[in-house]
C-alpha cells in the first residue's frame, strides 16, 4: 500500500496551490470579485470515498466540468459547483440584463468555458512548474451527485485507489462556492511523485 | 479603415464576449465567427481577413494548425492565439508559427490591445 509522507503531502499541496492560485486569479478576473481559497486537501483513497469528502456535508446535485489530461502522467481534473452556485456564477459572467430563458440556455456553455479556463490554466501552471507538456481533452459538462461524477466512465473503478487533491474556493459577497479536484491513478501518481520530488530537490540544491 | 476580423472558438460564450468588445470599440468592423478550424478555413475561401483570434483546444483541428494555415493564406494578417492553454510549450509553438499569444480569460483590455496592434 502506497503512503505519502508528510513532506510529500506538503509538496503536492504546494504544487497544487500554485495551479489553483492561477485558477483563482482567472476566475477573479472574469467576475471582478475576490476569490478566496481554502487550504488544499491531499489524500490517497478509493474513488467512492473521494465522493464522500468531495462535497462534505453539502447534499444535492452538483454541476461542473471535467477534463482529462495526459503527459508523462495522466489523470482528470474537475471543477464542481453545488447547483445553486452555478446560475449565480453565470449571472455574474454574462450581462445581468439577459432574460432568464437566455441565461438558462447559456448556463451549460458558460460553465463549460469557465471550467476550461480554470482547469486548463491550472494544468498549464503545473506543466510549466514541472517542466512538462500536458495536453488536455475538450472540457465536458457534468451534472449529478458526487459519487457519479467521480466514477470512471470507461470501467467500474469505485475501489481503485486514487490520489485526490481538492480545494474549495469562495467568491466573497456572492453565493458562489466551488471545488477544484484532481484525480490520478496509482501508476500515473508514481511518475507525478517522482517529478515533484525532483523539482523540490532541484530547488533545495539551488 | 474598416477591417475584417475572424474569431474562432468552440465556446459560444467566448465568441460572444470577444465580438461584443470589438463591436463596442469598432462598430464598423466586420466580425466573422467560426466554431472550429474547418469552418474557419471554409469562411476564408471567400473572405480576406485582416485579423484573427484563435482558440487552441477545439474539436478537430487545433488552433496552432489553423494559425499555420491562415498564415500561409494571409501573410500580413494580425493573428493571435486566445487560449486557456497558457503553457510555455503552447506559447513557443505559437511563436514558432509567427502567431501572437493571449492567455484567457478574455478581458476588454486584452482584446483592445490586440485590435489596436492590428490596426498598424
Amino acid at each position: 500500500m502506497i503512503e505519502f509522507s508528510e513532506i510529500e503531502k506538503d509538496a503536492f499541496a504546494e504544487i497544487f496551490n500554485i495551479g489553483i492560485g492561477h485558477a483563482a486569479a482567472s476566475l477573479s478576473q472574469m467576475i471582478g470579485q475576490e476569490v478566496k481559497l481554502a487550504i488544499p486537501v491531499v489524500e490517497l483513497l478509493e474513488r467512492d470515498k473521494a465522493a464522500v469528502i468531495l462535497t462534505g456535508d453539502k447534499q444535492g446535485n452538483i454541476t461542473g466540468v471535467r477534463e482529462k489530461f495526459e503527459g508523462s502522467f495522466q489523470g482528470e481534473t474537475l471543477l464542481l459547483f453545488p447547483e445553486e452556485s452555478s446560475l449565480e456564477l453565470v449571472r455574474l459572467l454574462l450581462s445581468e440584463d439577459l432574460p432568464l430563458d437566455m441565461l438558462t440556455e447559456m448556463e451549460q456553455e458558460a460553465l463549460t468555458e469557465v471550467g476550461n479556463i480554470i482547469l486548463t490554466g491550472c494544468l498549464s501552471s503545473l506543466a510549466d512548474l514541472l517542466k512538462e507538456e500536458i495536453s488536455n481533452d475538450l472540457p465536458i459538462f457534468v451534472q449529478g451527485d458526487a459519487d457519479n461524477l467521480l466514477k470512471c466512465h470507461e470501467k467500474e473503478e469505485k475501489e481503485t485507489t486514487v490520489m485526490f487533491l481538492k480545494t474549495m474556493f469562495d467568491v466573497q459577497g456572492k453565493n458562489i462556492q466551488g471545488y477544484v479536484t484532481f484525480l490520478m491513478e496509482l501508476d500515473a501518481m508514481d511518475l507525478f511523485r517522482e517529478k515533484v520530488s525532483r523539482l523540490f530537490a532541484m530547488e533545495m540544491e539551488s | 479603415m474598416s477591417k475584417k476580423i475572424l474569431v474562432v472558438d468552440d465556446s459560444r460564450m467566448s465568441r460572444m464576449m470577444i465580438s461584443a468588445i470589438i463591436k463596442s470599440r469598432q462598430p464598423e468592423w466586420e466580425i466573422i465567427e467560426a466554431e472550429d478550424g474547418v469552418s474557419a478555413l471554409k469562411v476564408c475561401e471567400s473572405i480576406d481577413i485582416d485579423m484573427a483570434t484563435l482558440d487552441y483546444n477545439m474539436p478537430g483541428m487545433d488552433g496552432i494548425t489553423l494559425g499555420i494555415e491562415l498564415r500561409k493564406q494571409f501573410p500580413d494578417a494580425h493573428l493571435s492565439m486566445l487560449t486557456a492553454n497558457v503553457q510555455e510549450a503552447a506559447r513557443e509553438k505559437a511563436e514558432a508559427a509567427g502567431i501572437g499569444f493571449i492567455g484567457k480569460p478574455v478581458t476588454e483590455e486584452k482584446i483592445i490591445s490586440f485590435i489596436t496592434a492590428g490596426e498598424g
